[in-house]
């Protein structure tokens, strides 16, 4: 069905591996800052947690030991343009998270932020072998679903089954071991360009690191920013980037929607920057401290401290109302706002059962854009922070790390893909041989 | 506020580790590494440096000489100097006896002194049956000594001396008065068949009174002396037998009253014996052939 199952399925190995030893790390290189963490997993509790169905003991499995955080380089809306420079941005947060940890890990999930991301939805049917629906049944009827058109230098990076059929009639989450003459399959594809995966996939090998999956950045972040029920009545998260706003939708606890728009904070930087005539970095500064998306009266008085650009005379300092600065941000967060809006309704948003938005993501953190968003977004909008992990560091538990935790989510409960629906029978014996070598290479 | 302040500080300030310090810094924070590195590494180049000093000969003399030397250092600190000795379970004269035996470890290092030494040291000693050393802290060794119990005096030529039960050598005697209880034995190798002797006068009875001694012959077997009385000519086997046959011969015919100068029991079942030289003559005459030549 794709061409990159058996390195999706090689990956999942190595998740798998690296979870029985207990020791993952989860890297987010987004546009502003490169976050690593350290995860400790209890493999017995995760165990336990997986043949009771529990997401939230499978999370409580996991402790973050180590977490590296440092700025990103050579990442422009959301994709690495510098190798060399995301390297180095890589480096330093492995580093900083394994002195941290005081362990070495080798095995990485990756969150791959930007890359035009498109969904599409598949069915796919086949009947039933025997009386009750089994593993290989699905995977036959993941096998009968057509592939979705792929342009050229697209890669597809994840296919998950969201929803099951039996005899036509929607069934629970698990069809395994129900009665059923034929079982349908949707099947939810994201696929990426083939570009920025390839140079995420290279940086982190060069940094001496095997991938142990690749998360699409919307997904991560909805995985921690959405509550559980959220996750299952129908909720999008928006997490407002750097360089990229990742637009996630969830559904039954699926994805069942993620796209990205090349518009974020940085944008907000270079038009305070452009707009204002400032330092880029000064402007980075003060829309942090001071920004803000709706003006009030008191911000006419609000003076800011805002230098020229070039010019650090004394005489020439200047400074400006907040109000002039909410000017200037504004119109570009409308843009941003208005455009996640119309790829929501693009994905038919409106017609799921709980339409509830989430904010996430760094650009979140701006005072006052909860109303914007309201008054943009048309629905109740909250910001969401991640979910608490054990042993999280405050500086890594705001809003702008929301793809990173949920990362480390996705490492200890990942979601099914249709490469983990393998019919065991029908390995030869020398595959089975060949796992068992593997195995003991890998365990011993 | 502050901790976004700590970020924007955090963020501008990240120096990048160079690619090798990072690869090495991995490499030494990898588990196996280090054990290999800091607990297989320095065991093997000390095993493989013992091995190699152990295989030069200059080297292997000098490290036990300082070995040596060390020890010597330590075992002849005061600390450890036995400066008490305390003899059990002996008489006086045994006791002043055994401490003198012991005179060169008063002072030695307790940490040298073998038990073993001592223990010879003390059984050379006649007038001990067995001893048993301890230390003692401090500074005390306590030797429980069992005596040997004198059992016969031995007369060799002129010295007289003492031997127990088991026929061992207890000491000299100055004089036979001194123990006039004991019964006395004489001659080469009677230190060895004590025990035989020892059965010979208990068998010996009624002629015990009269019993001055024995004589060991030959080193094989005993003639009895008795006083005004003739030599009794013990066999080597069953002599403590023959003594008590000899008993009975004397109670019986009063055979050491009459003019006999050794009863010879050698022979078992053939008492032989032997008379005075006017005894055999007047029995020479009693018995003299009626009719001469008709033996002949």
């Amino acid at each position: 069905m794709m061409t990159t199952l058996s390195d999706m399925r090689a990956m999942r190995e190595r998740l798998r591996a690296a979870l029985r030893r207990g020791l993952i790390a989860v890297l987010d290189v987004g546009s502003a800052k490169t976050v690593c963490l350290i995860l400790e997993v209890d493999a017995a509790r995760l165990a336990a947690a997986e043949a009771k169905g529990s997401a939230h003991e499978a999370h409580a499995a996991l402790r973050v030991v180590g977490a590296g955080l440092t700025r990103s380089r050579g990442v422009r809306l959301g994709e690495i343009v510098e190798m060399e420079e995301a390297e180095r941005a890589i480096r330093t947060a492995l580093e900083r998270a394994e002195k941290s940890a005081g362990a070495r890990v080798d095995q990485v999930i990756a969150a791959l932020s930007g890359a035009r991301p498109r969904s599409h939805a598949v069915y796919g049917e086949a009947e039933l072998e025997g009386e009750e629906v089994a593993s290989r049944d699905i995977a036959r009827a993941l096998a009968a679903a057509e592939e979705p058109e792929r342009r050229e230098g697209r890669e597809l990076i994840h296919a998950m089954p969201v929803n099951y059929t039996l005899d036509g009639r929607t069934a629970t989450a698990d069809p395994r071991g129900m009665a059923a003459r034929s079982l349908g399959v949707d099947l939810h594809t994201v696929s990426v360009d083939r570009t920025p995966l390839r140079n995420l996939a290279a940086s982190v090998r060069r940094c001496d690191l095997e991938l142990a999956g690749v998360v699409i950045g919307g997904c991560a972040s909805g995985l921690s920013a959405l509550v559980e029920d959220e996750q299952k009545l129908g909720a999008a998260c928006i997490d407002l980037g750097a360089g990229s706003t990742d637009i996630s939708i969830f559904l039954r606890g699926r994805l069942v929607h993620a796209d990205s728009a090349r518009l974020g904070g940085d944008h907000l930087t270079q038009d305070i920057s452009v707009g204002l005539s400032m330092p880029v970095a000064e402007a980075e500064r003060i829309k942090t401290r001071h920004g803000g998306a709706i003006a009030t009266g008191m911000d006419e008085r609000e003076l800011i401290e805002a230098p020229h650009l070039g010019g650090d005379h004394p005489a020439e300092r200047r400074r400006i109302s907040r109000s002039a600065l909410i000017g200037v941000i504004r119109p570009r967060l409308e843009e941003i706002l208005e455009d996640a809006r119309r790829r929501l309704d693009r994905a038919g948003f409106q017609n799921l059962p709980g339409r509830r938005i989430v904010l996430t993501g760094g650009g979140s953190q701006l005072t006052g854009i909860e109303e914007t968003a309201q008054r943009i977004l048309g629905r109740q909008v909250r910001i969401g922070r991640p979910m608490r992990v054990a042993g999280l560091p405050a500086s890594v538990s705001g809003p702008d790390c929301a793809a990173v935790v949920g990362l480390a989510l996705h490492a200890a409960r990942p979601q099914d893909e249709a490469w983990d629906f393998e019919p065991a029978a029908s390995f030869a014996p020398r595959l089975r041989l060949v796992g068992a070598v593997r195995w003991f290479r890998e365990n011993w | 506020m502050r901790a976004l302040t700590a970020r924007l500080i955090a963020l501008k300030n990240d120096p990048a580790p160079s690619r090798l310090g990072f690869r090495l810094k991995r490499l030494w924070r990898s588990a196996r590494f280090r054990r290999a590195a800091t607990v297989h590494a320095p065991l093997a180049a000390l095993a493989a440096a013992l091995a190699w000093s152990a295989a030069q000969p200059d080297f292997r003399a000098a490290g036990l000489a300082a070995f040596d030397a060390a020890r010597e250092a330590v075992t002849a600190r005061p600390e450890f100097a036995i400066r008490r000795i305390e003899v059990r379970g002996a008489g006086p004269e045994v006791t002043a006896a055994v401490e003198a035996a012991l005179a060169p470890w008063r002072g030695a290092s307790s940490l040298a002194a073998d038990a073993e030494a001592v223990r010879s040291a003390v059984s050379a000693l006649g007038a001990v049956a067995s001893a048993s050393v301890r230390l003692s802290a401090p500074e005390t060794m306590i030797v429980t000594v069992e005596e040997r119990a004198p059992a016969l005096v031995w007369r060799r030529g002129g010295a007289l001396s003492l031997i127990d039960a088991t026929g061992a050598e207890i000491g000299p005697l100055a004089a036979r008065a001194a123990r006039a209880d004991l019964p006395l034995v004489a001659g080469e190798g009677a230190d060895a068949a004590a025990e035989e002797a020892l059965a010979i006068f208990a068998a010996a009875a009624g002629l015990a009174p009269r019993l001055r001694g024995l004589v060991r012959v030959g080193e094989r077997r005993w003639d009895a002396i008795l006083h005004e009385g003739p030599v009794i000519m013990l066999p080597s086997e069953g002599a403590a037998d023959a003594m008590g046959y000899a008993a009975a011969l004397d109670a019986g015919e009063r055979l050491t009253r009459r003019a006999v100068t050794h009863v010879d029991l050698r022979i078992a079942g053939r008492p032989t014996l032997r008379l005075t030289p006017e005894a055999a003559e007047a029995r020479n005459e009693t018995k003299k052939p009626r009719t001469p030549g008709k033996d002949a």
